[in-house]
């Protein structure tokens, strides 16, 4: 089964800094794997926090946000192909919770 | 030699009312030149024509500026118990949520980051005094849990 969720903005965070924004991204599921890809904004990707880890890939919706780990990524630069862990669900509280989606 | 890169960690100071403030353990090079430039403004010296520039200190935005730069999340909600979010949002929304919040309630949150500031500065003075390889003393942030 395919799933796809498709948004405007989004963000590659490590703790609380944003290691890059991400727009215009396309994240799927299919067989229980999920993946995203999509463009790095210029002048919004720092070199050094994307050598960190854990990186997460950030997806926020009106009250809360979707947040994958991410497994491994590659990057030409100006677009983003990644492989993503389970999706946890965060809500405007701040509270994080497993997601159904898994 | 000790890492000059430090992990992200954040502290959690509980204030009045069983509110909490989360906050950075240590700022970046880049955050601090960010409070620097965001507590001082530009004033002319001498003549006009000289063009020369210092630059003062002004001491409200300076304690609005080390909030900002600290500040990750919080437990505070709006009147009808909503949680005012500023986890993960730009500079300007978290200035105006400050900005919304009531007089004694800001000065509250930042006598409790400028004290967790001084506790963390003295922290990395004590701790640079160590690099020669002797125990790293204990984190002493007087509010953190």
């Amino acid at each position: 089964m395919l799933r796809t969720i498709r948004g405007r903005a989004a963000a590659i965070k490590w703790a609380y800094f944003d290691a890059a924004a991400v727009e215009g991204y396309t994240v799927t599921q299919t067989a229980g794997a999920w993946r995203v890809t999509g463009a790095l904004v210029p002048g919004r990707v720092d070199a050094f926090k994307l050598t960190r880890r854990p990186l997460f890939f950030v997806a926020p919706f009106k009250g809360g946000a979707w947040r994958w780990e991410i497994l491994d990524y590659t990057t030409n630069g100006s677009t983003l192909s990644a492989t993503l862990g389970p999706v946890t669900t965060e809500g405007s509280n701040g509270l994080t919770r497993a997601t159904a989606r898994h | 030699m000790a890492s000059r890169v430090r992990r992200p960690d954040t502290d959690v100071l509980p204030i009045s009312g069983g509110d909490t403030l989360t906050v950075k353990r240590f700022l970046t090079a880049a955050e601090f030149r960010e409070l620097m430039r965001a507590s001082t403004k530009p004033i002319k010296m001498g003549a006009a024509t000289t063009g020369d520039v210092a630059l003062e200190i002004d001491p409200t935005e300076s304690g609005l500026a080390t909030v900002v730069a600290y500040l990750v999340d919080w437990t505070f909600t709006d009147y009808d118990g909503r949680p005012v979010v500023i986890r993960d949002q730009p500079p300007a929304v978290v200035r105006a949520a400050l900005d919304a919040i009531d007089a004694d309630s800001y000065m509250e949150v930042q006598r409790a980051i400028q004290a967790h500031d001084s506790a963390m500065r003295a922290y990395a003075e004590t701790e640079k005094k160590m690099m020669d390889g002797s125990p790293r003393p204990e984190l002493i942030s007087p509010f953190a849990k």
